[in-house]
């Protein structure tokens, strides 16, 4: 088991390293007559050249006098690593994984199906926009609190927080999509006759692949946030509490520790993501 | 024959130590004269305007005004803009004054001059109009106004005409002669048409692509200073363009 | 919207006044919705949802409470110190990275971690530093907000045209004007973007800090209603937390379309 989570948070550390964010932009100025091409060698030497630096600076702050709660890179670094190994990290984990996974499912299978039906169907656009709307923009988190009232200390608070935070950008995302249409590539369908279904189905549907995509990494995002804002809040179990626990007991170097892993993972997932749908759309612009 | 105002010695402009854009220009600009730097899509002729604006820096060779080697642009080349790099915020007349502004010209005595060039362009009345608010004859017609105000010798022009419609084209081209009879410039003025570069230049710079080199210089023997609309009648002008033509036809892909 | 096929709409036209109701602005259906609410809150049907009319009452006598007032002001205070922290530091950050490509390798890969993830994870680790009060919440919004500011801007530094910045250079303009009356005013309207969506976060931040401190501000007042069962007044908090911040993006967004004149032709 600590073998599976130290190869897990291996991979995600190394992907940090040499993974391309779309973005960087190349700045565009004036270019001399020898313009110097970026290497993926010299982009990951940068790259590691940033972490190290921030990682002196947190070692530098740390051992200062600021502040007791502020440990130094490595204390926190050893913290990561023995938590690993005592399993800490992968109870906290194993408890977290199914309302995660639970809450994510309902969140794309929901998302996905409000979003195109909201696109497709006016009335249902016409119901559910300005909801989708509120939902997006208002702080939502203001109701989470509210959740163990309803469902008690129980992995649902967790799922239901995950939907309610992650659910209305995955149908936005997928409504703009559909909404996103070229009105050429309809009139085109128009004139060959296509019926209503054909046309969902191989011009719409298609087009708006992009954005859903696009939708579902927003909302794993939502996800991981619903998740650790409701166990830091709710529930005594998972890795929200993970951190609330070792903060109360003072240890905070284990509780750095653990919050770097959430960051590490959810900045991973989330890479991996766009990772994932720049190899499946890819853009013109990309060069 | 004029004096020559701007030479290129042997320049040549390699990209990433192996994309040659250019290779072995050298070149005589004679002053007061239209030169037109005429070739296909990639030949290297916007490198070779952008590096006599200064823009770029050649990796070899050099660029001399009146005989001095230019370090970088300078208010004796104006350039304008084949996409007319108008401020999209800023009016007609803050546009037009922008390089008088940019020298510390105080406002009243930059507004009369951009004022004066701006009817000289044909675009008084439309001096608070914003860019957006304007076609795309007017847009140039503001960018050529803001180049004059600096009172540059030197007019350098990247494929001016070519982002408006055949009808404004041959306007502005008929307005440049006109706007050439009154105010002596020299002009380096690049583009990808043939019958442009016979209309307009007293000599013809043919540019061949990869790598971009002197192909031929053409000196086009045209009566420009009687009636401009009788300019593509004259004899030898159609056999110019299609001389051009046929010598630059090899270099087109 | 998508033409539906004209055979279909047999079934509209025996509800005429339904597909013109169709055809009005969505927003409208919050209309709707709020019926929807009276109806469910006054069957009872969930005791945390009371209907409409009450938490009307609890609304009307929300601003008589001082405990309000002292909420709002705190939360004022920090959503404010912390947007204009976020904005005042994030634009010159964003201009650093469109224009030095360095300062971009280095920096964005902690930009673009912290823009998707988590943050709410790091908020407990701010307490025990900053403390239970201003500080902590100020903290939790510029880490909320930032990240969105730098990247919108350093985009639109990116963005601009080449030959705009040529235009500069021959007209003779130092770097400094270059950057100042060309690349700045021609990333205004992604910068303003950048402001908007980051007054969105900014929201959430100021909310979601006092929640997680759950002794301070709205967040603190949430978290006394709930534990008394004060529901209309819960709902009533809520309501106008969510109103206010929506007038706040309403007025970015006015502020972003003056920009946007000048978008299009760039």
């Amino acid at each position: 088991m600590a073998v599976i989570s130290a190869t897990v948070f291996a991979i995600e550390g190394t992907y940090f390293l040499s993974n391309v964010d779309n973005h960087s932009h190349v700045p565009t100025k004036p270019e001399t007559g020898s313009a110097k091409f970026d290497t993926k060698a010299s982009l990951l030497l940068w790259r590691s050249f940033s972490f190290l630096l921030v990682f002196t600076i947190w070692e530098i702050a740390g051992r200062s006098d600021m502040s007791i709660a502020f440990p130094p890179f490595s204390d926190v670094g050893l913290a990561f690593v023995s938590m690993i190994f005592s399993g800490e990290f992968t109870a906290a984990y194993a408890d977290s994984l199914p309302p995660l996974l639970i809450g994510l499912a309902i969140t794309i299978i929901g998302g996905v199906t409000i979003g195109i039906s909201v696109g497709l169907v006016r009335s249902a656009e016409w119901f559910i926009t300005p909801l989708l709307i509120i939902f997006q923009t208002a702080p939502v988190s203001a109701l989470i609190p509210m959740l163990t009232y309803i469902y008690g200390i129980s992995d649902t608070s967790k799922v239901v927080a995950i939907v309610i935070l992650g659910m209305p950008l995955v149908a936005l995302n997928s409504y703009k999509g559909i909404q996103a249409t070229s009105p050429s590539l309809l009139e085109m369908s128009q004139s060959f006759l296509a019926t209503r279904f054909d046309t969902i189905v191989f011009v719409i549907l298609p087009s708006a692949q992009k954005m859903i995509f696009a939708g579902l990494r927003l909302g794993v995002s939502g996800a991981f946030i619903g998740i650790v804002l409701a166990e830091l809040l709710i529930t005594p179990t998972g890795i929200g509490d993970l951190i609330t626990y070792n903060r109360f007991i003072a240890r905070y170097d284990k509780m750095f520790a653990t919050i770097v892993s959430i960051l590490v993972i959810a900045g991973g997932t989330l890479g991996l993501m766009r990772l994932f749908e720049d190899w499946l759309f890819p853009s013109e612009k990309d060069k | 024959m004029s004096d020559i105002i701007l030479n290129t010695e042997g320049v040549g402009v390699t990209y990433q130590e192996s994309i040659i854009a250019l290779e072995n220009v050298s070149l005589n600009i004679p002053a007061a004269k239209l030169t037109a730097i005429l070739g296909p899509s990639g030949c290297g002729k916007t490198t070779l305007l952008k590096v006599i604006a200064g823009l770029i820096e050649p990796s070899k060779g050099l660029v001399k005004v009146r005989g001095k080697e230019i370090i970088g642009p300078g208010p004796d080349r104006a350039l304008v803009f084949q996409d007319f790099a108008l401020l999209p915020w800023a009016t007609v007349l803050q546009n037009v004054a922008f390089g008088l502004r940019a020298r510390g010209v105080p406002k009243k005595e930059r507004e009369d001059t951009s004022l004066h060039y701006i009817r000289q362009v044909g675009l008084l009345g439309f001096e608070d109009k914003y860019p957006h608010q304007l076609s795309g004859g007017m847009r140039q017609r503001t960018g050529l106004a803001r180049a004059l105000t600096i009172n540059s010798d030197i007019l350098l022009m990247d494929e001016p005409f070519s982002a408006v419609d055949e009808q404004m084209r041959r306007k502005l081209q008929e307005d440049l002669l006109h706007l050439l009879k009154i105010e002596s410039k020299t002009v380096v003025f690049v583009t990808h048409s043939i019958e442009e570069a016979v209309y307009l230049a007293d000599q013809v710079v043919i540019l061949s692509g990869r790598p971009g080199s002197i192909a031929d210089i053409v000196y086009p023997e045209i009566d420009r200073q009687g009636d401009i609309d009788l300019i593509r009648r004259q004899p030898g002008y159609i056999e110019l363009v299609d001389e051009i033509w046929s010598s630059l036809k090899r270099y087109v892909e | 919207m998508l033409n539906r096929n004209p055979g279909k709409s047999k079934s509209l036209k025996h509800h005429l006044w339904f597909s013109r109701l169709m055809r009005t602005s969505p927003f409208w259906s919050l209309v709707f919705w709020a019926g929807v609410w009276e109806l469910v809150g006054q069957m009872g049907w969930m005791t945390l949802l009371p209907p409409l009319s009450h938490i009307w009452f609890a609304f009307t006598e929300l601003p008589e409470q001082s405990a309000f007032w002292d909420a709002f002001a705190m939360t004022a205070r920090t959503f404010s110190i912390g947007l204009g922290l976020s904005i005042g530091v994030g634009i010159p950050i964003g201009i650093l990275m469109g224009i030095s490509k360095r300062t971009d390798k280095i920096l964005s890969i902690w930009v673009n971690l912290f823009l998707s993830a988590p943050i709410t994870a790091v908020i407990p680790a701010l307490m025990p530093i900053l403390g239970i009060g201003d500080a902590t919440v100020i903290a939790t919004v510029i880490l909320f907000a930032i990240w969105v500011v730098i990247i919108d801007t350093q985009a639109g530094v990116t963005h601009v045209k080449d030959s705009l910045v040529e235009m500069g250079r021959i007209f003779g303009c130092s770097k400094l004007k270059i950057i100042f009356w060309i690349v700045i005013p021609a990333a205004m309207p992604e910068i303003i973007t950048g402001i908007r969506l980051s007054v969105v976060r900014a929201v959430k931040g100021v909310i979601v800090g006092q929640i997680v401190i759950a002794l301070i501000g709205f967040g603190g007042l949430f978290n006394t209603y709930l534990s008394y069962f004060l529901m209309e007044r819960f709902w009533a908090l809520i309501i106008v937390v969510f109103v206010l911040s929506f007038t706040i993006i309403g007025l970015v967004e006015i502020l972003e379309r003056r920009i946007a004149f000048y978008a299009k032709t760039r």
